[in-house]
């Protein structure tokens, strides 16, 4: 997890987000969650502070069970009071999500694209 | 992003194989058995299920090219199926040739092999064709009552709104079940819109990221039916996890089938106007999906397991009957009384190693049916080609053979048949001139007998010209002569290169494969007859060993050494008389009941030393091999062992006369007689004055 310069707090995912990926994804995921599960941390993040942007641009692959995984990953972000934008999105990524039915898990995709 | 996305699917690939080429298996006996004038309900249905299950698999598991002219088969046998168009021999022709090319692709990924994109092609285009001819000749799916049409106000061809919630099963993702792929093809039905909603509520640290927990709303506009709807699922959801809807008046009046609250869900299994749809659906659509099991079907389910576990289970086994043999060995010598819990318990082990052998065993065992489900596609489609009417009647089909062996006897078993149609039976003009049915009969039959199993090829043709074949013999420079036994001159045609053929045609005729169906018959330990009867056919005879494994035989000792005679070609044992040893032109003999045996002493096959060297010193065994008795001369008979046989080839060479080794209780390693092999053998003791 790193600071941006805007002093949103920036995630970066990559990798596989497929079926033979997830397992390891949630490991990474579960401890991105950790330290905002934490508000009484001295370093934990604040919601309204350092919300977190998520860049997707490095995911190689991605399946149905990988865009359900970030989803539910984003809910709880939004549930602990984070507003998680997901920044460099690629259009592919775009079309998997409205085509897959979950335009309403994801309205959190920032207009900036990503590459294709 | 998805479509780039792949699943590691190639652990499920093996499966995937093995289920199309089951399927392409089914598909084509029942388009052999098909009358094309009054086809069966059932046989369409299964037929396009097959085809539907592979276009279904391949696209869930990426082959896409497969997909191509599976689609192409299923849109033609659905028009079939639907009675909307009428079955004809065009047809059958037509879709034994896809089912051809799907198998070549199959081929292709499964062994890397070539596929002719040319064929694929041509198959395709012949389905079209077909499609369009129909069509144009005034079959077109309105005039003729369609089973299938959607339930909409709208009149036929104008698209239906359908609600579709499915909510996959848990372990839809770790199956490998693309549903992205599901979506795709709704979509190119028609309008989709998709909405997921995940119902997964727990904490976040006990999500299990390869769980389904994501179940979907779609709604389709489309001029499919119902049950094309449901064939997309097919493989993907049960009953209980897919709901179809009408939305009705969604199509007529142009509104978005999820465009309000107005429209009206109707469920189609209960709508009241369609009461056949849903008996014609559920017969249709079995709806279970692959690798998944229904509760009903769990006790009489099948798990795939490797040939190669499998042997090394036998292999295992093996090693266990050698110990228990040790043991049992050892205790022996155990005083019964003081011991009797030691016999006791080892009297345990043998029944339990034994139980336990034979069902290991029938592991490998697998239906000649196997094989035989090959010939009449090739019986078809070479009787076709040569002008002949010829009919194949198979017997004998459940019969069970080791797996090894069903693989290794295709191929003679093939040669067989195309010589018997080429050669063997006659055009049907000349079998009516000769006072026979103008059609020909060719007859395969499998049976166990004993401890092998035998298999006749038989026909009505013309039967070996014995004249023919002694002609060609001696053109070949070989040493024959006119008063040789029919049995000795049936022998020439396994020679190499031996053909009488008098034209060289794609299909035999080139002598090139007799001598090769013999070679690959002894390879596996088999034995081959023939008997004919000029004009009124001939019969081949193949004799199998039943397994490659583990056998019950009796222990013999001829000098220093052990033999162990297959229990099953054993008739009797006996110690005879010194008159009933007599001499027979030049040859021993036995004289049992009325009737002269030949006398085959061990010790001179194997030319071993040993101090019993007169029959009536030692114990005559009498044996039989497919019908022929011997008497073998050995010194003393040991005991009844269950014994594992042991390719003396892969750690030796070929012994003449053995069917390989076995270690035995003490240690020691003993022949195992091929009973068979030594009569040949006895018999060119004799011509060569041995």
């Amino acid at each position: 997890m790193q600071e941006s310069a805007s002093g949103k707090m920036s995630i970066k995912l990559c990798g596989n987000w497929s079926i033979t990926g997830v397992t390891d994804q949630l490991r990474f995921l579960k401890a991105q969650l950790q330290p905002m599960s934490s508000p009484n941390a001295a370093d934990a993040p604040t919601p309204g502070e350092s919300d977190p942007e998520i860049d997707v641009q490095d995911v190689e692959q991605i399946d149905l069970s990988g865009y359900q995984l970030l989803a539910i990953w984003l809910r709880h972000l939004k549930m602990l009071g984070f507003s998680p934008v997901l920044v460099n999105v690629p259009e592919t990524f775009r079309q998997d999500i409205r085509f897959l039915g979950f335009g309403a898990e994801f309205d959190c995709i920032a207009n900036t694209k990503g590459r294709s | 992003m998805t479509g780039g996305a792949t699943n590691d699917l190639s652990r499920f690939n093996q499966v995937f194989f093995e289920e199309s080429a089951e399927h392409l298996a089914e598909m084509e006996r029942i388009l052999l058995a098909l009358d094309p004038g009054a086809p069966q309900e059932d046989d369409l249905h299964a037929i396009f299920r097959a085809a539907h299950s592979i276009k279904g698999s391949a696209a869930i598991f990426g082959f896409t090219d497969m997909t191509i002219v599976t689609h192409d088969l299923e849109s033609l046998l659905d028009r079939v199926r639907n009675h909307e168009i009428p079955l004809n021999g065009e047809m059958i022709d037509a879709f034994l040739e896809a089912g051809d090319a799907i198998a070549m692709q199959l081929a292709g990924h499964r062994d890397g092999a070539d596929v002719d994109s040319a064929v694929i092609e041509r198959v395709c285009k012949k389905l079209g064709a077909l499609v369009s001819a129909t069509v144009d000749a005034g079959c077109a799916p309105q005039s003729f009552p369609t089973r299938f049409e959607p339930v909409t106000a709208a009149g036929p061809g104008s698209p239906a709104a359908y609600g579709i919630d499915f909510s996959p099963a848990e372990d839809t993702f770790r199956r490998g079940v693309r549903l992205e792929n599901l979506f795709c093809e709704l979509a190119d039905l028609g309008e989709l819109q998709v909405s997921a909603a995940i119902g997964f509520d727990a904490p976040f640290n006990e999500l299990d990221p390869e769980n389904c927990h994501t179940s979907w709303h779609l709604t389709l506009e489309s001029t499919a039916g119902e049950a094309e709807l449901r064939d997309i699922f097919e493989f993907v959801a049960e009953e209980n996890e897919l709901r179809i809807a009408a939305l009705s008046n969604a199509g007529a009046e142009g509104e978005h089938p999820a465009g309000g609250a107005t429209t009206v869900c109707v469920p189609m299994d209960t709508h009241p106007a369609v009461p056949e749809r849903t008996a014609s659906v559920r017969n249709d659509a079995p709806a279970v999906a692959p690798g998944r099991r229904t509760a009903e079907s769990q006790e009489g389910s099948t798990i795939r397991v490797g040939v190669t576990k499998v042997d090394q289970l036998i292999n295992q086994v093996g090693e266990l009957v050698i110990t228990q043999s040790m043991l049992s060995q050892i205790a022996a010598g155990l005083d019964p009384l003081l011991y009797e819990g030691i016999h006791r318990g080892l009297m345990q082990l043998e029944r339990n190693t034994r139980d336990l052998q034979e069902s290991i065993m029938s592991i490998r065992l697998v239906p000649i049916s196997l094989v035989f489900s090959r010939f009449p596609r090739l019986v078809r489609d070479l009787s076709a080609k040569l002008g002949k009417l010829v009919e194949l009647r198979t017997f004998g089909e459940t019969t069970e053979l080791d797996k090894g062996l069903i693989e290794k006897i295709a191929d003679p078993l093939t040669h067989l048949l195309r010589n018997c149609l080429d050669h063997a039976i006659e055009l049907p003009q000349v079998r009516t001139a000769a006072g026979k049915d103008a059609t020909g009969t060719i007859t395969m039959r499998a049976a166990q007998v004993g401890g092998r199993i035998v298999i006749d090829v038989a026909d009505d043709g013309a039967g070996l010209n014995r004249g023919k074949i002694l002609k060609k013999a001696l053109e070949r420079g070989g040493a024959v002569d006119e008063a040789m036994a029919d049995e000795d001159v049936w022998r020439l045609i396994f020679e190499p290169g031996f053909s009488t053929a008098d034209a060289v045609t794609d299909i035999s005729g080139r002598g090139v494969g007799m001598d090769v169906v013999l070679k690959n018959v002894h390879a596996m330990g088999g034995r081959i007859q023939v008997a004919s009867e000029e004009g009124k056919g001939c019969k081949f005879t193949i004799s199998l060993p039943l397994t490659l494994a583990i056998l019950d035989g009796l222990s013999v000792a001829v000098g220093e050494e052990r033999f162990i005679i297959p229990i099953n070609s054993i008739v009797e044992s006996l110690q005879p008389l010194a008159g009933d040893i007599k001499t027979v032109g030049g040859r021993r003999v036995v004289h049992v009941r009325g009737e002269y045996l030949p006398l085959l002493p061990i010790y001179e096959l194997f030319n071993l030393e040993t101090s019993v060297k007169r029959p009536e010193e030692g114990t005559l065994v009498l044996v039989d091999a497919e019908g022929e008795k011997c008497a073998l001369f050995v010194d003393e008979l040991l005991g009844e062992h269950q014994v594992v046989i042991k390719s003396l080839e892969d750690n030796y060479r070929k012994v003449e006369g053995t069917a390989g080794a076995t270690i035995l209780g003490d240690g020691r390693v003993a022949l195992i007689l091929d009973v068979g092999g030594l009569l040949q053998a006895g018999k060119r003791l004799k011509e060569t004055g041995v």
